[in-house]
């Protein structure tokens, strides 16, 4: 017997115990309480560990309780009442969907439900745990290679049956059978017993069912860039402003999330603006943003900015003005520097006291360049040849204990 | 087609389950490979009290008293104390759905593990409580219970190799 001849004839020999298990009852569906309002507004908090916008968690999910009103063909309903920060649960009266960044046995997801000696419900909470589990919340974009990718609206739309009262069916095809296959998308088409399942509890309303469904494709974001103006010119030392937005069909307004960088400077700032000086040097400024579908938008300018005469400075500003490290201050650390040349390129000695930490992390412009032992001074060999303007500063390492900042020019 | 195969056989074993929640299919074999100790006991003792859980939500956890009737995996033991999540305090009941709901009296095939409490938990939640049917038959499913102590036997033995 050949492997698809065996395959055959244990499906067959499984279907056929299939068939009998759901024969032994009318239905497979059950049940253990009810709204009393056939209704129940639902609150989330979008936070999770995948990445997902707050806008393609809600989005997926309102298409979740849209499932059941829809489908359900009855008068219950599932209101979305909006984004909240909750991060626990309880009976509180209040019906939340929240994500926890921890791996809870292998459980994807379940819910909590409140009810009283006259089976009606008060009170429902959906908990869905991040790892080792991936979450998607677009079509054609869930990875099954490993066998943990998940469709957040299938996932959900399950998780609403228990919230409005249904236990576990018995007939596999149904939303409301136990258990998720990696990226499956049937679960958001309710089955026949998940219909009668919602029937059961609240009737049946006259509207037809219309067909399931799907979540959106994805589009790439948009990105524009308002300030600086293309081959705009600036002397060296001049606060530049950068603004900008970003937008996407699916996510909407994405500003918040811009990633701005210069050719020559790394990284310069995120979000809708903000101002900084950049070094000397023709500029290739670009703002990006990534969608929670993993499609990026970018948009680009050139600026100059003409360089002064070369100077050392000593910052005396006794709080880091943001950046990757942190924007406190110790208070007591003092940082110095020293700019020159070696071999025509640039070379800055760093001194500095008052941190406590074991090391120390340095960073130039904002980036760290170098965790080293904190034994109060560093070279930095930024080994440009020509003018630059670099700010650095130095933190107790992982911390936000940092200096003041200094500027060093060439 | 292979995949899709053992996707469809997986499904099948998970109705054993008595209470699958939204798990990823995890077959049998691997909740006894994984599970500290199987046993086949019946609950003798329930008592369910509002706590706060590790993740700081509120809950009605119950505390069951396991009488042990047959160890399959791990050793020898006579009673068990098992918390699990859900049951009803005064008029109010709370109701996880991933977890069965347990009553003096009724048989289950436990898969559990020590917890820092000193109470036992199951293994995999809900999948690691496979209530029974007077006839030994696993509620909601075809599988006998002969046919669990077989596959919790071999991944006992396949785990001592």
């Amino acid at each position: 017997m050949n492997t698809r001849t065996l395959e055959t004839a244990f499906a067959a020999a499984i279907a056929a115990a299939l068939i009998a298990i759901s024969t032994v009852s009318p239905h497979a569906y059950a049940s253990y309480a009810s709204w009393s309002s056939a209704g129940a507004t639902v609150y989330v908090n979008p936070a999770n560990g995948d990445g997902l916008s707050d806008s393609a968690v809600v989005s997926a999910l309102q298409a979740a309780m849209n499932d059941w009103n829809t489908q359900g063909a009855s008068p219950f309903r599932f209101n979305y009442g909006g984004q909240v920060r909750d991060t626990t649960t309880g009976y509180d009266g209040r019906n939340v969907v929240l994500f926890r960044n921890e791996n809870n046995g292998g459980t994807i997801a379940f819910t909590y439900s409140w009810w009283d000696g006259s089976n009606h419900l008060l009170d429902s909470d959906m908990i869905i745990y991040d790892p080792p589990y991936t979450f998607f919340a677009f079509d054609g974009t869930c990875d099954s290679s490993n066998g943990y990718g998940v469709y957040l609206h299938d996932l959900t739309t399950h998780e609403f049956g228990h919230m409005l009262g249904l236990n576990h069916s018995t007939e596999p095809a149904a939303t409301m059978y136990g258990g998720y296959a990696a990226c499956s998308t049937t679960q958001r088409s309710l089955d026949p017993d998940d219909i009668g399942g919602i029937q059961s509890l609240y009737g049946r309303s006259s509207a037809s069912s219309p067909p399931p469904p799907s979540s959106p494709t994805n589009t790439a974001p948009s990105v524009s860039i308002s300030s600086p103006g293309n081959n705009a010119s600036f002397a060296q030392g001049t606060s530049i402003s950068f603004s900008g937005s970003a937008s996407d069909t699916q996510d909407g307004n994405l500003t918040s999330g811009l990633v701005w960088t210069s050719n020559i400077d790394g990284a310069i700032g995120s979000g809708a603006s903000f101002s900084r000086p950049l070094s000397a040097g023709t500029h290739t400024i670009t703002a990006s943003v990534t969608d929670s579908g993993a499609m990026s938008g970018a948009s680009s300018r050139t600026v100059t900015v003409v360089a002064a005469a070369p100077t050392v400075g000593s910052g005396t500003d006794p709080v880091a003005t943001g950046g990757t490290g942190g924007t406190g201050a110790t208070g007591g650390a003092t940082l110095s520097a020293r700019g020159y040349k070696v071999k025509g390129r640039q070379q800055a000695d760093l001194s500095w006291s008052g941190l406590d930490a074991t090391q120390t992390d340095v960073y130039r412009n904002n980036v760290r360049v170098t965790t080293t032992s904190n034994g109060g001074s560093y070279t930095d060999a930024i080994g440009s040849r020509g003018s630059g303007t670099y700010t650095y500063r130095v933190c107790e390492a992982g911390t936000s204990n940092c200096s003041n900042i200094v500027t060093v020019s060439f | 087609m292979r995949r899709g195969f053992e996707a469809f056989v997986c499904a099948f074993v998970l109705t054993a389950a008595a209470a699958a929640g939204q798990d990823r299919l995890v077959d049998l074999s691997t909740r006894a490979a994984g599970a500290q100790r199987v046993v086949l006991a019946s609950v003798s003792d329930l008592r369910s009290a509002l706590e706060v859980n590790a993740y700081g939500d509120q809950v009605i956890v119950s505390h069951l008293q396991l009488q042990v009737q047959e160890t399959l995996k791990g050793p020898a033991i006579n009673t068990i104390s098992l918390a699990m999540e859900g049951g009803t305090v005064g008029g109010l009941t709370m109701r996880v759905s991933d977890m069965p709901t347990m009553e003096v009296g009724e048989r289950a095939v436990f898969f559990v593990d020590p917890s820092a409490s000193g109470e036992f938990q199951s293994h995999s939640r809900g999948l690691g409580i496979m209530k029974l049917d007077p006839s030994n038959r696993i509620v909601g499913s075809s599988l006998m219970l002969d046919d669990v102590r077989g596959i919790v036997r071999r991944a006992a033995v396949r785990g001592q190799r």
